[in-house]
């Protein structure tokens, strides 16, 4: 028998991106986000494992930040009963 | 190439059986070979003075099959190593390997004598190179700090540095995330910030300046990511 850890969703909402180059991580997994994304869906993550997502590159010409998740600044241990959103905010 | 003394009547057999079969030659063996998981040019086997170049499959993820050039007799040793490695008790160091990654015999044994077994099948598995990620945790007095790598090989948790009286002391205490394999992101959050005192740390340094970067050539050549400082200050 294979057993699986349950795995929850991690997304980020983007708001006010209006440039190109934003890059947001998750440890190692990476996207690539364009101007005028509203979501982005980051790799699944474990039940009870911890997730935290910064911004790898800002986009030109504006500075994102992350909010949101567990501690309130995008990282937080994922739950075993919802899925989990974290905000990354242009300006 | 030369025979054993010992050997001549039983390769007389050998030769006997295969004109038996109709195959009247000298029993010669290819040395066959496999690779799994090579993402990256660079790697050179050899055996037998002979060097077969391995190059990364066409289609990412396939294995690579090859054979080298020349096939050997029957009684013949083969040990097939990366090219130039120094050889301990059939145990291979350094050598001809792919850039970003280290390539090595699994599960079969890599080294013979022809005929031994009916087909000569080498296996090498290939593995990306992990870079050491790390930096210095400043000003931590109090407990239950953990920083993880997003989701990224678990959590990391750091305890301040204490006194002969098992007082912390805020000195400086080195931190050491799980290592970074090549060419992957990296991205150091602060999960649970200390308590008693309860303080706030932040996570500066990495190629972003914010605990951030990529295990790109740059880190690699610097042999990892050596420059996180996490800052904690008493709130």
């Amino acid at each position: 028998m294979d057993c699986a850890i349950r795995q929850r969703k991690l997304t980020a909402s983007i708001v006010n991106l209006t440039t190109s180059g934003l890059v947001i991580i998750n440890g190692a997994d990476r996207k690539e986000v364009a101007a005028g994304t509203a979501t982005v869906a980051m790799a699944p993550v474990n039940e009870d494992g911890a997730y935290g997502v910064t911004v790898l590159q800002q986009p030109a010409g504006q500075t994102c930040t992350v909010s949101g998740g567990g501690n309130g600044k995008g990282a937080g241990t994922m739950g075993a009963t919802e899925d989990t959103t974290v905000t990354v905010t242009c300006a | 190439m030369k025979f054993s003394l010992a050997r001549p009547a039983f390769a007389l057999a050998v030769l006997a059986t295969l004109a038996a079969c109709g195959g009247g030659g000298k029993a010669t063996f290819p040395i066959n070979v496999t690779v799994t998981g090579l993402q990256y040019p660079g790697l050179v086997l050899s055996t037998n003075g002979q060097d077969l170049p391995i190059n990364p499959p066409a289609t990412a993820g396939q294995d690579v099959t090859a054979v080298f050039p020349n096939q050997i007799e029957y009684g013949q040793i083969y040990e097939v190593i990366p090219k130039g490695a120094v050889v301990t008790n059939h145990t291979p160091v350094g050598g001809t390997q792919p850039k970003h990654q280290q390539c090595a015999a699994s599960p079969y044994l890599p080294y013979g004598t022809a005929g031994q077994l009916a087909r000569i099948d080498i296996r090498f598995v290939c593995a990306i190179n992990a870079y050491p990620l790390g930096g210095t945790v400043k000003g931590l007095t109090g407990t239950g700090l953990v920083l993880a790598n997003g989701s990224t090989t678990g959590t990391i948790g750091v305890s301040p540095a204490l006194d002969a009286n098992q007082k912390p002391t805020g000195a400086d205490v080195p931190l050491v995330m799980n290592s970074v394999p090549y060419n992957t992101t990296y991205g150091v959050t602060v999960l649970t910030q200390p308590t008693s005192p309860a303080q706030t740390c932040t996570v500066t340094g990495g190629a972003n300046g914010f605990g951030g970067g990529t295990m790109d050539d740059a880190a690699e050549a610097a042999g990892g990511v050596g420059n996180l400082v996490v800052t904690c200050v008493n709130n």
